[in-house]
C-alpha cells in the first residue's frame, strides 16, 4: 500500500471538498433562485467537465494557473505542480455533479416557505441558513458526496497540473497507474480496492439520502 | 394603543387583467370576497410586500409601505421582512423541518423569552400538548392554528389570511372563525380575510369588499350588501 499517496489523496479531496460546497451551494443558489445574465452559458461552462477530455480540462487549468495568468502575474502566487494544482483540478470535475444536485434541491423547496420567512421578519441570508439549507441539505449532502468522490478519483487532469511526483503530488490514481506501469500488481490491487471500497461507500450514501424520510412527510429534496 | 388605519391604492398589470384595488381599513375584519382569480391574493401579497405593484400607494397611518415614482414624494418599497405584516397563507406554509414550537418561535429567535412567549401563543389556540409534534403530525385544523400563531409572534398591527380555512371542515371553521373573531378584538388588529366561500365572509366580516377581475365593485358591511348581491355572491361561493 502507498502510505503517501492515500495521505494526499485524502488532504486534496478534503480541500476539493470544501471548494466544492463553497463554489457549488453559491452557484446552486444564483441559478436557482435568480436570474443571471447569460445562464445558459454559465451553466454549460460548469457542465464542460463532464464532457471534455481529463487533457483538455488540464490544459486549460494550465492556462489558468501557469506563467502569464492573472494569479502568477498580479498575485504572484504559483499553484502548478503543487498538491494545491491537484485539489484544484479535482474540484473542477467535481463541481457539475455538486452543483447539479445542489441546484435541483434548492429550486424544488417551497418558495411559499421562503415568502411566509419573509413575512416573519428574515432576511434572505437568514431565509437560506434557516429555511433554504435545511430543506435542501439531503439534495446538498448528495451532491457534495458524489463531486467529493469524483475528485477522490480524479487522473488525467491533476497529472497534467501537478505532475505525477511521489510523495508531494501522486495521489492514489496516479500511484495505482505507476505501481501498474512497474509491474507492482499487488499495491495496484490493494489501491484498487481501497478506492473502489470509497466509491461504493459514497453510492451507497447517496443512495440512502435519496430514500424519503419517515420522519417528516414534506418532502425533503 | 391607538387604532390604526391601512390604505391601499394600488395598481398592477397581470395577465388576464389590470389589478385596481382601492381599501381603507382600520381595527376591523374586512373580508375581500370574489372568485379565485379575481386577484385578492396579488391585493395580499402587496400589502405584505412580497409582489410589487406598478403604481400607487399603501399606508400604514404614518409607515409607508410602498409608493411609486408617479405619486407625490420618493418611491418606496419597504421589504417584507419591514412591514411586520402578519400573513397566514391557504396551504399553511409551516416549515416542515421545524416543530410547531419552532414555527411560532421562527421570527422571536433573537427575542428574550422566545420560548415562553411561543408556547404562550400556542396556549391561546389551545395548542399545548401539540407544541413538539411537526406539521404532517398535526391535522388542517391544528396546522392552520399554528399558522396563526406563528403569524401573531411579532406581534403584527395587520393581519393578513389567504383562504385560511378552505380546506376545513365547518365544525373546525366554526372554531376557527371564534378564535378569529376573540384574536382580533383583543389586541385591535387589522384583518384582511380573503375567501370565495359566502358563509365565511358573513361569519367573521365586519365589512366586506368585493373584488372581480381585478376591480372593487362594492364594500359595505355583510348585511349592506347581501340583499342586493345575492346571486352574484351565491355564484362566487360555488365558483
Amino acid at each position: 500500500m502507498n502510505w503517501s499517496a492515500l495521505m494526499l489523496s485524502l488532504q486534496v479531496t478534503i480541500v476539493a471538498t470544501i471548494i466544492l460546497f463553497v463554489v457549488g451551494l453559491v452557484l446552486g443558489v444564483l441559478l436557482a433562485r435568480f436570474r443571471v445574465p447569460g445562464q445558459i452559458l454559465v451553466e454549460i461552462i460548469i457542465f464542460l467537465p463532464l464532457v471534455l477530455p481529463p487533457s483538455v480540462i488540464g490544459y486549460f487549468l494550465l492556462l489558468a494557473l501557469g506563467r502569464g495568468s492573472p494569479i502568477v502575474e498580479w498575485f504572484h502566487i504559483n499553484l502548478l505542480f503543487s498538491w494545491r494544482a491537484a485539489a484544484i483540478a479535482s474540484a473542477v470535475v467535481g463541481l457539475p455533479l455538486m452543483f447539479q444536485s445542489a441546484r435541483t434541491a434548492i429550486a424544488s423547496v417551497d418558495q411559499m416557505l421562503e415568502n411566509a420567512a419573509r413575512t416573519l421578519g428574515s432576511s434572505e441570508l437568514e431565509i437560506l441558513w434557516r429555511v433554504t439549507l435545511p430543506l435542501a441539505r439531503r439534495g446538498v449532502i448528495a451532491g457534495l458526496i458524489l463531486g467529493g468522490a469524483r475528485a477522490l478519483g480524479e487522473f488525467g487532469a491533476t497529472l497534467m497540473v501537478a505532475g505525477n511526483i511521489p510523495g508531494q503530488t501522486q495521489t492514489l490514481p496516479l500511484a495505482i497507474y505507476d505501481a501498474v506501469q512497474a509491474r507492482r500488481y499487488e499495491q495496484a490491487q490493494m489501491m484498487v480496492i481501497v478506492m473502489t471500497a470509497v466509491a461504493f461507500l459514497g453510492l451507497w450514501c447517496v443512495r440512502q439520502l435519496e430514500r424519503p424520510l419517515d420522519k417528516r412527510k414534506a418532502p425533503l429534496t | 394603543m391607538k387604532p390604526l388605519r391601512l390604505k391601499v391604492d394600488i395598481e398592477k398589470r397581470l395577465a388576464t387583467f389590470n389589478l385596481s384595488v382601492q381599501i381603507e381599513v382600520g381595527a376591523e375584519i374586512l373580508v375581500l370576497f370574489g372568485p379565485s382569480g379575481a386577484g385578492k391574493t396579488q391585493t395580499l401579497n402587496a400589502i405584505a410586500g412580497l409582489t410589487t405593484p406598478d403604481s400607487g400607494e399603501i399606508t400604514l397611518d404614518g409607515t409607508v409601505f410602498f409608493r411609486s415614482s408617479a405619486n407625490n414624494g420618493a418611491a418606496v418599497n419597504l421589504s417584507a421582512r419591514k412591514r411586520h405584516v402578519g400573513y397566514v397563507f391557504q396551504q399553511y406554509a409551516l416549515f416542515p423541518h421545524l416543530s410547531a414550537l419552532e414555527n411560532v418561535a421562527y421570527a422571536l429567535w433573537r427575542q428574550p423569552h422566545a420560548r415562553e412567549r411561543s408556547e404562550a401563543l400556542l396556549e391561546r389556540m389551545r395548542l399545548t400538548e401539540l407544541a413538539h409534534r411537526y406539521p404532517h403530525e398535526l391535522s388542517g385544523g391544528q396546522q392552520q392554528r399554528v399558522a396563526i400563531a406563528r403569524a401573531l409572534a411579532m406581534e403584527p398591527r395587520v393581519l393578513l389570511l389567504d383562504e385560511p380555512f378552505s380546506a376545513l371542515d365547518s365544525e373546525i371553521r366554526k372554531r376557527l372563525h371564534d378564535d378569529l373573531l376573540r384574536l382580533q378584538s383583543e389586541a385591535e388588529l387589522i384583518v384582511i380575510y380573503v375567501t370565495h366561500n359566502l358563509e365565511d365572509a358573513f361569519t367573521v366580516g365586519h365589512r366586506m369588499a368585493v373584488v372581480r377581475d381585478g376591480q372593487v365593485e362594492r364594500t359595505g358591511t355583510p348585511r349592506e350588501i347581501y340583499p342586493q348581491d345575492r346571486a352574484p355572491l351565491v355564484f362566487f361561493s360555488h365558483g
